[in-house]
């Protein structure tokens, strides 16, 4: 009976040893996960502090630019910064945009001649013209992205939600299917405060198929004449009168105006996902995203938008809303990386273009 | 298959292994994050040395300093100015003395190359050049190069560079070329002032002038309102406005002033008309009109068609008269030999205004004897104040020294000597009674020369001497 107690008694020690055993593995594992999360936490927050007040005043203005760019994470910086520094960097950065006029005598637009009843795809075949639309890869060192040329510009003008912009925003892709067009760019920046705007309600001028939808003159301009030449700078009301222009969205800086390019600061821009529009001087109209935020692309300044643009020839050109905006759409297919979780982001505006030329001569 | 039974013992055990597992992970993790922040702080650093923008502000320092690094820096092939002969690093140098110097890069399309814009006080005054350096292993980022400079030479730019050579030197040259043994010692010194004081106030300016009839630029130099030379600038060929050349200097030998003016071996030089060719220079130093100077390393005999060489023009002195004790009357004069020297003109018995300089100096001397021992009661009567300081410090340090009250209780002036229309000297001999500690009162007699000046109608103390 005795050995029999003692049996139970080893069952019932052994059950709670166990079970002892069971809840200390598992306050082990939490406790050695919260240790490995601190530790990360911390390098992170001392890495952090040396890169916004570390030995490289260069990579603590492209941070905190990077940062302050973004409507989600621009509190960053201020975590490390006082106001005042971090204001003095946001000034130092401002790109000084070229004041002058858009001077149309640069653009000559070349005119083509498609045989009758074929499209402007037929007809480059046939002869040796430029491809009505061109893509490009566009690699940097800190980016990648893609310059889609297009070279009638008269194929090019903006497309909005609706004329009163009630409502959300849309994708592109449904902005390009309201339309039947091959494809496009962003276009305004919209108002978005702490990323959770529903990109319904653009910022800065907007005109779409020759109507004044919004007449604010607040920000630089990229819109195309009746003449299909694109002007950029900063227009009131009259001006869109008096220079005909048919379609346009705000948002800017300039970056070349009649072949200058806008005088870079001292110090860099931060690294963006980034959207621009351009013009040739043969009228094709340069499409320009360039992806960012990942790990094949951190993204670009306004001085390597700048370049690319030169590079590409372009007489005019302007940037277009940045960020999670920054979606090239072709043919139905998003060719540009969007840094959203789900799809790209609702917008009001894009550069859209149509399947054929219209019939306004220049 | 039953499970091993589990003891105290092992249960133990097993905790003790958790723990010691949990404590290696955390040191490794804690070991691994030092070196990580370590490796990420030289590599911010390294990034931040990398930057191009550092090498053209180190570069823009060096160079702003003139110092020897900066100029070692510059390639051989330095372009100033295309084929312009104005090709000494020099010319950037004095271009940016005592400016702000800043910069912005252009444009890039050559991912090999940048290029900035050297701007002194907004003004562009260089196109610098960065090339990409061979990596090394010392670091992982791109290392870059000033690899060629060119100036932005454009006229203004060129003729104003002949102004900057235009210093009050020059025109204390005048002075420093006067024999002082022949003048009264006592006035030399208050007349040097006063004659430095004349050359700085003269202010050089460069007007353009039209076109002449040829195209080129015209520019003229004034001291103040009168011409002292005439520059021809001309555009040699090339259409980017950095290749201009200054062709003619010529002076106006009719007004008072001593120029130097660098130019080209290929410039026409003219003296009143007269031009002035390598024949001058042979015969630098001997002539009492001119003296050019030819660079220490000009190569021996002298070339003159290839070497720059710079004009050293004389003009006649300004009418520059002193006045002695006795009240004779001075000026400076050329000698043959190129010197100044003080020439006797006449000893008028006195000069009209005498009177009212003792009452006003009377009057000063008074108001800063009294005001002494507040210092800023008594710099408003003083044009130097570091002039005051002396004998307020001998006047502080004697009275505390006999560590009781003093005050200056009157004075006579001795005399007043007449140095020039705006300055003259007075002897004052004064009194000063002291009550020391110890109840004693004693009278000292002390001496002081006060050299007065005119300044905006008003006689001021220019300087103290003690006696």
């Amino acid at each position: 009976m005795g050995s029999q107690g003692n049996k139970y008694e080893r069952i019932a020690e052994q059950k709670k040893l166990r079970r002892a055993w069971r809840l200390r593995r598992f306050t082990f594992f939490f406790s050695l996960l919260f240790r490995i999360s601190s530790i990360l936490v911390i390098i992170l927050v001392i890495l952090l502090h040396r890169m916004f007040i570390g030995p490289s005043p260069t990579i603590s203005r492209m941070l905190t630019m990077t940062l302050t760019e973004t409507s989600a994470l621009k509190f960053v910086p201020h975590l490390f910064m006082s106001e005042d520094t971090v204001n003095r960097i946001i000034d130092s950065s401002r790109l000084i945009e070229p004041e002058e006029k858009t001077d149309t005598s640069l653009i000559q637009i070349v005119k083509y001649n498609p045989s009758d009843n074929k499209s402007p795809e037929e007809a480059s075949a046939e002869q040796s013209i430029p491809e009505p639309i061109k893509i490009e890869t566009v690699i940097g060192a800190t980016y990648k992205g893609y310059m889609m040329i297009v070279s009638d510009p008269s194929r090019v003008f903006l497309g909005v939600t609706n004329e009163y912009f009630n409502g959300g925003g849309k994708r592109i892709d449904d902005l390009a299917a309201k339309y039947d067009a091959v494809g496009g760019i962003n276009a305004s920046g919209f108002k978005d405060e702490n990323g959770m705007g529903n990109g319904g309600s653009p910022i800065g001028m907007v005109i779409s198929e020759g109507k004044l939808l919004r007449s604010t003159s607040s920000h630089t301009i990229a819109a195309f004449d009746e003449n299909h030449i694109l002007h950029v700078g900063k227009f009131t009301k009259e001006d869109v009168e008096k220079l005909g222009l048919r379609d346009g969205a705000g948002w800017g800086p300039a970056l070349v105006v009649n072949g200058e390019p806008a005088e870079t600061p001292v110090n860099t821009t931060g690294l963006n996902p980034r959207t621009a529009i351009g013009q040739r001087a043969d009228g094709a109209v340069l499409m320009l995203v360039i992806d960012g935020r990942h790990p094949n692309s951190m993204g670009a300044t306004y001085s390597d938008l700048i370049e690319v643009m030169v590079r590409y020839g372009a007489v005019n050109a302007c940037n277009m809303d940045g960020g999670t905006s920054s979606t090239l759409l072709y043919e139905g297919e998003r060719l540009s990386h969007t840094t959203t979780l789900n799809s790209c982001r609702s917008i009001p505006t894009a550069f859209l273009i149509r399947r054929e030329a219209t019939n306004s001569e220049p | 298959m039953s499970r091993k039974p589990i003891t105290y013992a092992r249960y133990f055990q097993r905790e003790k292994s958790y723990r010691a597992f949990r404590g290696t992970i955390t040191f490794i993790l804690i070991l691994a994050g030092v070196l990580f922040l370590l490796h990420a702080e030289s590599r911010l650093s390294e990034y931040e040395a990398s930057q191009p923008e550092k090498r053209i502000a180190e570069f823009a320092e060096l160079l702003k300093n003139g110092d020897e690094k900066a100029l070692a820096m510059l390639p051989d092939d330095v372009l100033l100015g295309g084929e312009n002969p104005v090709t000494e690093e020099t010319y950037i140098v004095n271009r940016i003395t005592e400016k702000e110097l800043t910069w912005h890069e252009k444009v890039q399309t050559n991912p090999d190359r940048i290029d900035f814009d050297l701007m002194a006080d907004g003004e562009k005054i260089a196109l610098i050049e960065l090339a990409k350096a061979e990596k090394t292993n010392a670091s992982n980022y791109d290392q870059w190069e000033v690899s060629k400079i060119t100036a932005s030479v454009k006229p203004a730019h060129l003729a104003s560079d002949v102004l900057i050579q235009l210093s009050a030197d020059d025109f204390s040259s005048l002075i420093a070329g006067a024999n002082e043994e022949d003048f009264p010692r006592d006035s030399a010194s208050a007349l040097e002032n006063e004659l430095k004081a004349f050359a700085l106030k003269k202010r050089v300016t460069l007007v353009q002038l039209a076109l002449s009839e040829d195209s080129s630029l015209m520019y003229q130099y004034r001291a103040d309102d009168t011409p002292l030379a005439t520059v021809q600038i001309a555009e040699s060929g090339k259409d980017d406005g950095a290749s201009w050349e200054l062709t003619v200097v010529s002076f106006d030998c009719l007004n008072a002033a001593s120029v130097t003016i660098r130019v080209p071996a290929s410039a026409k030089v003219t003296a009143d008309a007269e031009t002035l060719d390598s024949s001058h220079i042979v015969a630098a130093g001997l002539s009492h009109d001119y003296a050019a100077y030819v660079p220490e390393d000009a190569v021996n005999p002298v070339d003159f068609s290839e070497v720059e060489y710079r004009y050293t023009y004389f003009y006649q002195a300004p009418e520059i008269k002193a006045y002695a004790e006795d009240g004779r009357e001075y000026t400076l004069v050329e000698t043959e030999s190129g010197k100044y020297t003080y020439q006797l003109i006449s000893s008028p018995e006195l000069f009209p205004d005498t009177d009212e300089r003792i009452l006003q100096a009377t009057d000063t001397i008074a108001n800063f004897l009294v005001g002494l021992r507040k210092l800023n009661q008594v710099l408003k009567y003083v044009e130097k104040p570091s002039a005051a300081y002396d004998i307020i410090d001998e006047y502080d340090n004697w009275r505390s020294v006999q560590a009781g009250s003093a005050r200056i209780s009157d004075f006579t002036i001795n005399s007043i000597v007449p140095l020039g229309d705006n300055c003259f000297a007075a002897d004052i001999r004064a009194n000063f009674f002291v009550a020391y500690s110890g109840k004693n009162q004693t009278e000292h007699s002390i001496g002081y020369t006060f050299f007065f000046r005119k300044v905006n109608n008003q006689w001021m103390i220019y300087n103290l001497l003690s006696r």
